[in-house]
Parts: C-alpha cells; structure tokens; sequence
C-alpha cells in the first residue's frame, strides 16, 4: 500500500543503527508519509532520529502517520519529539497521526493524556481515515 | 553499597522506613543478587550504555515486561533530570544509581551532588500548558512508580524510586 520512499534524501537510519533506532518512510499516494519507528524511542534514540524525523515533518504539503508498533518503549524525550512535530505540521497547516501503539507505549501516551494533543488511532486503515478527514 | 558511593546507606535506610512497600512478592524475580551500579557523573557511562545494562540485568532479574518498562522509565527520566538540571556550570558531577532487584519488584536509588531538587515535589506538572512540548517526565515518574522518596543530606540529594513486580 505505501512503499518505501527510494529517493536517497529519505533512506535515513536503515543499517547504521546498532539497535536502538531506525524509522523507515514511505510514500501512501501524494498526500501522506508513513514514517515507521523502530526501537527504543528513549533519549538515545531521539537524539538519533529527531533531527529526521523533524526535517520530513517541516515542510507543508504531505501529511504524515507515525508507525509505533515497532517501539517497545518510549520515555518523556520521545513525546516531545512527537508533540513538537505535531504543532510543526499544525503550524504549515498538515496533520500528524499516531497508530499502532503497543500497550504499555500506550499507558504513557494515557498517563500524559497525549491523545488531547495528537490524535491516536488503532491502525494504518484508521490513520488514514483521519488524515483524508 | 561500596564506599565510594557516599550516602546511598543513609538514603536508603530513610526509604525503608517509609510506609509504602506492601508490594505483592513475586518468587519469580531474582532477590538474592547485588545492586547493579552505574555511574553516570563525569567521566562515568553515557546514558545509552547505561540503559542497555539495566535492560540487560533487569531481564536477567527475572522482572516482568511492565515492571523492565517503568523501570527503565523512572531511571531515564530521573537521570536526565540530573543531567539537564543539576549541574553546576563546569564543575563535576557525581551521579551514582544503584538498582536491586527485591521480591516485591526493583528499587532504583539515585545520588547525585548538584544542584538541590526534589523531584517528588516538585509544582505539578499536569497545570501545565499541555501544547508546550517538555516537562512530562517528572509527572510519568511521579504516576508510574510505585513509592517515590527524595532528601536532601550534606549537599548531596538521594532520590530512590519503587516499581512493583507487576
């Protein structure tokens, strides 16, 4: 459905990682990014990625999905990093979607109340929903 | 405890005296093995090393996967705490950690010299703006762990966090 971005500006992370962080981007038709995590999204892996991930979220245009269903954990570094790419993207007037979380990524996300902020859904199909909503 | 880790005696006695540790005991986890200690000050172990070893020790300490996440959870967000907050211009840091494995779940016991904070109460972070991007941590630990206790004592702070087995 959404296959991996080749332009070799957006093959970031694959293979340089030992083990903490990747995340994989892929074109959904001309309007969405998925952008797959993978990893610990702890301050290691932010300071890993964040500069990516933010540079894919700046620019207005596509709207973007997050894939957490590769993170098995995730710390307070990690939900700023989400957070400021959601007002990054609110600001060019795009939309930033969450799905895929696994449970206990979910009870931090609960704990912080972060679903008020950035909306998170159960899978691709419904992200996608709310990004063409 | 070794020496070299300063008050972390004193500062755990004054936890144990809290009464905050009616923790289901869970046979599975391993008790009977020393604290894991890690130091994190100058010149000490970086963040990431860090938390690789204790994933690695907590998984070995027989944990369940709740109890390795909100440990290594309230650990990183302790830490960094120090690491952004308590340091003072150029001087050294000491940051010490020592972790143990107890039949009703994992205590983490944190002691560092810089600058004077008491993350248990700290003014709460839930009235906060909740577009502004940071300051999330101190409320995850204060809500995901199980008993939190903090002094300050001769210009050193101890910080010592319990998760539940489960």
């Amino acid at each position: 459905m959404c296959p991996p971005v080749k332009n070799g500006s957006f093959a970031w992370g694959q293979g340089e990682l030992r083990n903490d962080m990747d995340m994989e981007i892929s074109e959904c038709g001309d309007a969405v990014y998925k952008v797959s995590l993978r990893g610990r999204l702890d301050t290691p892996g932010v300071d890993k990625i964040e500069a990516r991930f933010d540079a894919l979220v700046a620019p207005a245009g596509r709207a973007v999905m997050v894939d957490l269903s590769n993170v098995p954990f995730l710390a307070s570094m990690g939900i700023r990093m989400l957070i400021t790419a959601a007002r990054t993207k609110q600001k060019v007037g795009g939309k930033l979607v969450l799905y895929g979380t696994q449970p206990l990524v979910r009870e931090v996300f609960d704990h912080v109340a972060l679903d008020q902020i950035i909306p998170i859904v159960a899978d691709e199909h419904q992200a996608m929903g709310v990004l063409q909503s | 405890m070794t020496a070299a880790l300063g008050q972390f005696t004193q500062g755990e006695t004054a936890v144990m005296s809290q009464p905050c540790m009616h923790f289901a005991d869970d046979e599975r986890i391993r008790h009977d093995v020393e604290p894991l200690v890690l130091r994190l000050g100058t010149g000490g172990m970086t963040l990431s090393d860090s938390l690789n070893e204790l994933g690695v020790e907590l998984r070995r300490w027989g944990v369940s996967g709740r109890c390795e996440f909100v440990s290594l959870l309230v650990f990183e967000e302790l830490v960094t705490n120090v690491l952004r907050h308590g340091v003072r211009g150029d001087l050294p840091l000491r940051l010490n950690a020592a972790i143990s494995p107890q039949r009703h779940g994992v205590r983490i016991a944190i002691e560092d010299d810089g600058i004077a904070f008491d993350p248990v109460s700290a003014g709460p972070v839930e009235q906060q703006d909740p577009l502004i991007p940071g300051g999330r941590g101190l409320h995850l630990v204060r809500s995901m762990a199980n008993a939190l206790h903090y002094e300050r004592r001769a210009g050193v702070n101890l910080m010592t966090a319990v998760i539940a087995a489960t």
